[in-house]
């Protein structure tokens, strides 16, 4: 574009979001909340936070980081209780790390309350743009420019591309540029990163058709309620909606296999057509149907969309088939004979920026003040992408406002996990969460995700007045709590007696720690905890860490051993302008791997795979000699 | 010499072959510059042909001849350290070694430190620590049994068992990790029995085996101390001369010929063993001979094994009180009474008995027959992790009952994992995701 017809935006702004996703969305909020004044630009005001793929928020990990999100002063959780159709504990009969809620929401609600938080917070401006230009000056970014030519400047800007980058739609032979059904891809804007040599690869996603719920048999179809004994995912939400939707079940045919494999070579992932690396543990029903050979059936969620709509997401079968494979493999599954498919599934293909370009803050490092948050980062899932974007949005204010930047650690959050691993480790395939991350999984719990990270949230300036009064008041009242726990003995007195009468608890033969009273298999801890100082006053969510901390006790304090060696290992920090080349006891090859990564710690090059125990040492003698 | 290891961008040079005089001397070059060092030593014109002996003259700074020999080149990563390896054979004089190798420090060669070239293999990848550990072990090794066990590790039988270990233990993980990850999933049925039971078998009972083999195979390579105990004149001096073959102490009829303790090592079964006799225990007014006593008591408290001799014709050295490994009566070739039960009969004179009681010996040190020799745990190091990783199988095991304690059997089974990778230095939290996604059909 010619310099002639540019035109200044009248306001500097501190912080740019550029896209409205999860990640954006996020992003914005709590730039915004850490005290800069946000620009957020998106092509379409109307599809903020849209929901592309199923309409769920949570399960395993992801609910984990929903809960963080929220403990961070986030938007996610709160959206998601707001649209919620059903929820659900996954989970429930293992341990409490493990255990996550999932719901169902509205779409379209969904949007509409994300969309008026936003529009309510005073220092978030919205503005309808598509951005196609950044401003450079040097090695820093300080603006944007946008279709019109208007030149937007300002302090950082955090880019929530999703799969628009130089995306592309795959349905059977056809493709088409697309950065999701309906809306158009972004191109060029990255252009200036590639010039400056930001590593770019390719992944893809799938999404399977969507269904018109007034053509499916339900009554043949068994189904699975939604649960009311649940919490919330805020913390400014004590109960979740007691009238909920179900979900129904139901599973392919050997038929249905029969139509896939039939048509295998018209699928752009076997033709070869798609290069970009798909998801494991998300495969499509034709990747299904072929490496698992020797299952005859797979099973299928149809999961409503909203109340008042008519499109049913079949959770089980994203496909890239031709649409006429699609229509038959369909009506080959039971309930679903005479379906009729309002939207077609698709595979998309897009560009991400390797997140090993990025600081654990998440902005890039060879240019400054630009931040990364989501599938850009190679990552898929709304819950991953809100919480990166929450990260970034908190660094980009920090960086527009001169104050100090924060990112939890693996230690403190299921983030700090995937930031870590992505920056560390970078991506092969879109990254999602799993527990099995965690090293330190015990400690990170859906019951505790404000416990850990409240306080943080409160010197950030992430809280409400309200909020910070309803974390301080459970934070004060759980520790109270527990703390009495720790030193209280059961003893055998007739007083005791009779309390544990009382409770219907059984006596011990001699007086004993609570904790170990609590671990006998003939004490029912629901029960038990009801003798603690001051338990009357706890909430049914203060209960759930109480019990939690009480059952992994002598785990925990175990891991905090492992915790204190990983503090100290990433304590250990490793300047930029390290050469390892010139390090002792490192081989030619690790040397490499270590100079392409660039860890920040030591830590983080012990996590990176092909650096040796021996490598390590070496290099731990050598940050002692550097100290 | 500091400890300080040099950069592994740079060229190291050694002399390999032992201090002192030889028919040959062997300087070992290793790193990127190998053969551009090699050139400016000799007169050739061009670089030697990979693993083919050449004959080459090698030169000082001002031309003149330091010695001739044999170049082999051997070009990584195909080499012992993975990189470029250069060997110069040249004649076993340690004043010529020196000065070729002070020729190749001014040509930019550092000095090798201990271990130097072994661990430049290990950081290529050319071998695993329990290989590297296995290269020393051979070197050291006293015995053939030895030698031929850190062969075993070095050609890497022990590594891939502690592998293939890994591999079943992260096979077992993963089912767990999947059935807490993916419960909606339909992952087979987990049967917390079946995978106790293959918890069990799979890696309980051989990490057991291993562990039953330790005291043997730190024996092999660490030796053992037997002392010889008695009263004097049972013939505890002649019986170390018989079991070590040689003529070693002064043997007569006079008691108290032996008044010192007297070391000789010998092998019993490829298990090097230090043997001492001490003085024969009796009151004495001699005071060397009582402190000849008061060194054997001290001896045969601090042996690993106490062998104590009677006579058996003579009951009073038959000494009930006595606390000893194993008991022996010698001379039973000759007129006796009954001999309690619990000692092994023999006669030193006549040759009767020695092998019963090596063989005695080498069970007493642990000696068995193991299945696969590959197995055998030889270091206190790898001891000790063994046993640390089986507490925590253990410990996960006992927590499976309990499906809310699943999450914690899954921790304490990966502990056990990354000690087991510690053994080998490897280790790598990836290789759990990516077993679940090849085995289960997740994603709905």
């Amino acid at each position: 574009m010619e310099e002639l017809f540019h035109v200044k935006h009248p306001d500097f702004i501190d912080v740019i979001v550029i896209g409205a996703g999860h990640a954006g969305c996020e992003a914005a909020w709590a730039a915004a909340n850490r005290g800069a004044t946000v620009r957020l630009i998106t092509q379409n005001l109307d599809t903020i936070a849209k929901m592309s793929c199923n309409p769920a928020i949570g399960g395993i990990g992801k609910g984990h980081l929903v809960h963080e999100v929220d403990a961070l002063g986030g938007l996610m959780g709160v959206a998601a209780d707001q649209s919620a159709l059903q929820y659900r504990v996954l989970n429930r009969r293992k341990g409490p790390a493990v255990r996550a809620t999932r719901t169902q929401c509205d779409r379209r609600l969904y949007h509409i309350y994300m969309r008026s938080m936003l529009d309510g917070h005073p220092r978030i401006h919205l503005h309808q743009g598509s951005v196609s230009e950044l401003m450079f000056d040097g090695d820093r970014v300080v603006g944007v420019v946008d279709e019109l030519g208007v030149k937007h400047e300002c302090s950082s800007v955090v880019l929530t591309t999703g799969t628009f980058l130089g995306g592309v739609i795959h349905v059977g032979d056809r493709s088409m540029p697309a950065g999701r059904a309906g809306d158009a891809p972004v191109m060029g804007l990255t252009d200036e990163l590639y010039r400056r040599e930001l590593k770019v690869g390719r992944l893809k996603t799938g999404t399977p058709p969507r269904l018109d719920k007034k053509t499916i048999a339900w009554d043949q179809l068994p189904m699975q309620p939604g649960e009311t004994d649940v919490q919330p995912f805020s913390l400014m939400h004590d109960h979740v909606k007691q009238e909920q939707i179900p979900c129904a079940i139901t599973r392919t045919t050997e038929r249905t296999h029969e139509i896939i494999l039939e048509n295998l070579s018209r699928s752009p992932m076997y033709s070869g057509k798609i290069e970009g690396v798909g998801p494991r543990y998300c495969p499509s029903i034709e990747d299904k149907v072929v490496r698992f050979a020797d299952k005859s059936s797979h099973q299928i969620f149809l999961e409503p969309e909203g109340g008042d709509h008519n499109e049913v997401y079949p959770n089980g079968i994203s496909t890239s088939l031709p649409i006429d494979v699609q229509w038959a493999f369909v009506r080959s599954i039971p309930g679903l004979e005479k379906v009729n498919l309002i939207r077609p599934g698709y595979a998309v293909e897009y560009d991400y920026i390797s997140p090993q370009e990025l600081t654990s803050s998440l902005e890039t490092k060879k240019i400054k003040a630009l931040f990364h948050a989501g599938q850009i980062n190679g990552t898929t899932g709304y819950e991953e992408a809100a919480a990166q974007g929450l990260i970034a949005g908190i660094n980009a204010a920090s960086a527009a406002l001169e104050l100090p930047h924060w990112v939890p650690d693996r230690s403190q959050a299921y983030m700090g996990v995937m930031i870590d691993d992505l920056v560390t480790k970078g991506v092969t395939e879109p990254y999602r969460m799993f527990t099995s991350r965690a090293e330190f999984r015990l400690q990170l719990r859906e019951d505790n995700a404000d416990l850990r990270l409240g306080n943080h949230a409160i010197e950030l300036g992430l809280y409400s007045e309200l909020r910070r009064q309803r974390f301080e008041a459970r934070r004060d009242r759980v520790g109270e709590v527990f703390a009495s726990a720790g030193a209280m003995q059961i003893g055998t007195g007739a007083e005791w007696r009779s309390r544990l009468a009382e409770l219907r608890l059984p006596v011990p033969t001699q007086s004993m720690l609570f904790s170990s009273y609590c671990h006998r298999e003939d004490v029912n801890v629901d029960q038990a905890v009801g003798l603690l100082d001051g338990a009357g006053a706890l909430n049914v969510r203060d209960l759930e860490s109480i019990k939690a901390l009480l059952h992994y006790s002598g785990y925990i304090d175990k891991q905090h051993q492992d915790v204190d060696r990983f503090k100290k290992m990433e304590a250990q920090i490793i300047p930029e302008t390290i050469d390892y080349s010139r390090i002792a006891g490192i081989s030619i090859e690790c040397s490499q791997r270590l100079q392409s990564a660039r860890p920040a710690t030591l830590g983080q090059a012990s996590r990176l795979s092909g650096v040796t125990p021996a490598a390590l040492t070496g290099l731990m003698m050598h940050l002692r000699t550097l100290s | 010499m500091s400890n300080k290891a040099v950069p592994s961008g740079s060229t190291i040079a050694a002399i390999a072959t032992p201090p002192g005089r030889g028919g040959v001397g062997i300087i070992r070059i290793s790193g990127p510059d190998a053969i551009s060092v090699i050139s400016s030593l000799s007169t050739r014109k061009c670089n030697p042909e990979p693993r083919v002996a050449t004959l080459d003259v090698w030169r000082d700074s001002n031309g003149q001849v330091l010695d001739q020999g044999i170049v082999l080149f051997f070009p990584g990563p195909a080499s012992y350290t993975g990189e470029d390896v250069v060997e110069l054979q040249g004649h076993g004089s340690t004043v010529l070694l020196h000065a070729l190798l002070a020729r190749l420090f001014e040509l930019g060669c550092v000095p090798a430190q201990p271990g130097e070239f072994t661990r430049r293999a290990v950081e290529n990848g050319k071998m695993d620590l329990s290989q590297a550990e296995a290269v020393v072990a051979c070197i050291d090794a006293a015995t053939v049994r030895a030698c031929l066990q850190a062969q075993r590790q070095l050609q890497g039988a022990f590594g891939r068992h502690i592998n293939e270990l890994m591999v079943r233990l992260t096979s077992l993980v993963a089912h767990v990790e999947a059935t807490l990850d993916f419960p909606e999933e339909e992952i087979p049925d987990l049967y917390f029995s079946d995978l106790r039971d293959k918890m069990l078998l799979q890696v309980v009972e051989p990490v057991r085996v291993m562990l039953a083999s330790a005291p043997l195979g730190e024996r092999l390579f660490h030796g053992a101390t037997v002392a010889i105990i008695g009263a004097p004149n049972a013939g505890k001096s002649s019986l170390l001369n018989a079991l070590s073959g040689r003529d070693r102490a002064i043997v007569s009829h006079i008691e108290g010929t032996t008044r010192d303790t007297l070391e000789v090592d010998f092998e019993v079964h490829g298990i090097p063993l230090r043997l001492v006799d001490t003085a024969g225990l009796r009151e004495t007014d001699d005071l060397i001979e009582q402190e000849g006593v008061r060194r054997a008591r001290e001896t045969a408290s601090n042996a690993d094994v106490t062998l104590f001799v009677a006579d058996a014709t003579r009951p009073h050295t038959w000494d009930e009180s006595v606390h000893a490994d194993i008991f022996l009566m010698n001379k039973t070739d000759l007129q006796h009474g009954d001999v309690p039960e619990k000692y092994l009969q023999i006669s030193v004179a006549a040759g009767i008995g020695l092998e019963s009681l090596r063989t005695k010996l080498a069970t007493y040190l642990g000696d068995m027959a193991m299945g696969d020799e590959g197995m055998m745990v030889t270091r206190e190091r790898h001891r000790v992790i063994l046993t640390e990783a089986l507490e925590y199988i253990e410990s996960g095991l006992l927590s499976l009952s309990d499906e809310e304690m699943l999450d914690v059997t899954a921790m304490q089974w990966r502990r056990a994992w990354a000690l087991l990778g510690s053994i080998l230095g490897i280790g790598d939290v990836d290789h759990i995701l990516d077993r679940i996604f090849s085995e289960f059909c997740i994603g709905k």
